[in-house]
């Protein structure tokens, strides 16, 4: 059973208000309890019904990618744990995004196999009707758009060009067609 | 990498002929210092980007340690989009398509340091510093540089005065507009690393060598004839002339091209579901696709579309190969 502090940590965190540690704590929360996940997934399509943001969830490929996800994030705490223990206090700063990710990638893994379960309608069908033609790329094939991110991501790791540092990708992440 | 990439070639610059742009040097101190930084700075912050009319905002960390950098963006507009690096590469969770993740062999060739020199910088841009500024309530150098042509953006820096870090952003068009900006409302500086004044005694920078950015020689390879004006291939560090990836299994192409400051990718692959065939555009970052030959060709960097156009035009499949 949820408790109302958990739907509201979860509720915060869907609209990006979540500080670092109550994002991690929402992760475990969608993670452990499975009505919560299915509250987010309703959540998250009923906002991109109002929104008529395309939805295609389906498209995601799920175990290897999370697991990969998983492993990087392992890495990263491993090296920066190091870190941690030789500067006290610093083992606070491990990155956020890469544990967001993995709990992401976890909880997209757990809805898509959800979703796309055996002799199970998707709940995505009625969503699909309304979806939005304003998406990233100004391309309205995912799969060009999914192209496009991974070359461009890419280019980034291999660009030689004047180093922005991570704040490089804020064009990768950051975009946001207007509602 | 980007980093000593750039002490080296800042440094380098430092050292030779100014710009000709007044007053070039103590910009360029600052280009190299900004470079450092951006690598060597922990920080936590949020910042906003904006593109065209449209407005998001992220949190944004970076950490330094004997682990390697880790780096972390998380959305806090609109859908919930995350980008983490760290040392297996780079994991993206965006809205709709699957989660991405770049490693290593995925593609980011292992570049050499170039040497360039600062008469071709400056026949590009004009550099220079054009006085003070307050960001996220720090104070702050403003660098401005100045495409001299279309093929390229301009940019304004502003760069932290404490600790180098560009607070905010400018991409220019040719008028002077921007394009893209980004900056950042708050920041925490958390620590800087001890050698960040130190680049040059970087192990890695002394196992690499420095090679002129020259066209390549070798036969049968991808080339562009004439690349836009100032734009030179990268070559690949294990002399093969153009970095060839593993790509899903698939021998790819994959060329970079730089003026010093900017980059594009020329991507070369069998044709597959999901190719781009036109042009495109996500914010700053134009692209253009299409069908040369049996081969599927995409470019992409965050240079004007016309950079893009020319590349691809120019694009010259292997002779004889």
């Amino acid at each position: 059973m949820s408790t109302e502090s958990e739907l509201q940590r979860i509720s915060t965190f869907m609209d990006g208000e979540a500080g670092r540690f109550e994002a991690r704590a929402a992760i475990g929360d969608l993670l452990r309890d499975p009505e919560l996940a299915e509250r987010w997934e309703r959540w998250h399509l009923i906002r991109r019904g109002l929104r008529r943001e395309h939805s295609d969830q389906l498209a995601r490929r799920t175990a290897a990618e999370v697991r990969r996800a998983i492993d990087a994030d392992a890495d990263t705490d491993d090296g920066l744990g190091a870190q941690g223990g030789g500067r006290g206090g610093e083992s606070t700063f491990r990155p956020l995004g890469a544990a967001l990710a993995a709990g992401l990638g976890l909880v997209a893994l757990a809805l898509v196999l959800r979703v796309a379960g055996p002799g199970g309608p998707s709940p995505l069908a009625g969503i699909e009707q309304v979806a939005s033609s304003a998406p990233r790329w100004e391309q309205s094939d995912p799969a060009v758009r999914s192209h496009l991110d991974r070359l461009l991501v890419n280019h980034r790791e291999a660009s030689v060009g004047l180093s922005f540092g991570v704040a490089a990708y804020a064009s990768v992440i950051g975009y946001e067609p207007a509602p | 990498m980007h980093a000593i990439f750039h002490a080296a070639c800042l440094s380098g610059l430092l050292a030779a002929t100014p710009l000709q742009a007044s007053e070039p040097a103590p910009a360029l101190s600052l280009l190299d210092k900004m470079s450092r930084a951006v690598e060597n700075v922990s920080f936590d912050g949020t910042l906003v980007y904006l593109h065209g009319q449209d407005l998001s905002a992220l949190r944004i960390s970076h950490r330094v340690g004997a682990g390697g950098a880790g780096d972390s963006l998380l959305s806090l507009t609109g859908p919930v989009r995350t980008m983490s690096r760290h040392a297996g590469g780079v994991t993206c969770m965006l809205p709709d398509v699957a989660p991405l993740n770049v490693g290593p062999s995925d593609g980011a060739p292992v570049l050499p340091i170039l040497e360039l020199d600062v008469s071709h910088l400056g026949r590009y841009y004009e550099i220079g510093i054009e006085g003070r500024f307050r960001v996220a309530g720090r104070d702050t150098d403003l660098v401005t540089v100045r495409a001299r042509d279309a093929y390229r953006y301009g940019y304004r820096f502003f760069v932290d005065r404490a600790t180098g870090l560009p607070l905010k952003v400018d991409k220019l068009d040719e008028q002077g507009s921007p394009v893209q900006q980004i900056m950042f409302t708050t920041v925490e500086i958390a620590d800087v690393s001890p050698n960040a004044d130190d680049v040059e005694s970087s192990p890695r920078l002394a196992g690499e060598q420095a090679v002129s950015a020259q066209s390549p020689t070798a036969p049968a390879q991808w080339t562009l004839r004439e690349p836009p004006a100032g734009f030179r291939l990268v070559p690949s560090a294990d002399s093969s002339g153009g970095p060839s990836v593993e790509h899903d299994n698939d021998l790819s192409w994959h060329l970079v091209y730089t003026d010093g400051l900017a980059s594009f990718s020329v991507y070369v692959e069998p044709p597959a579901d999901g190719a781009l065939q036109g042009p495109s555009r996500l914010g700053a970052v134009n692209a253009v696709g299409g069908r040369i030959g049996d081969a599927q060709v995409t470019i992409v960097g965050e240079v004007p579309m016309e950079t893009v156009r020319a590349a691809f035009d120019a694009l010259q499949p292997p002779q004889g190969g």
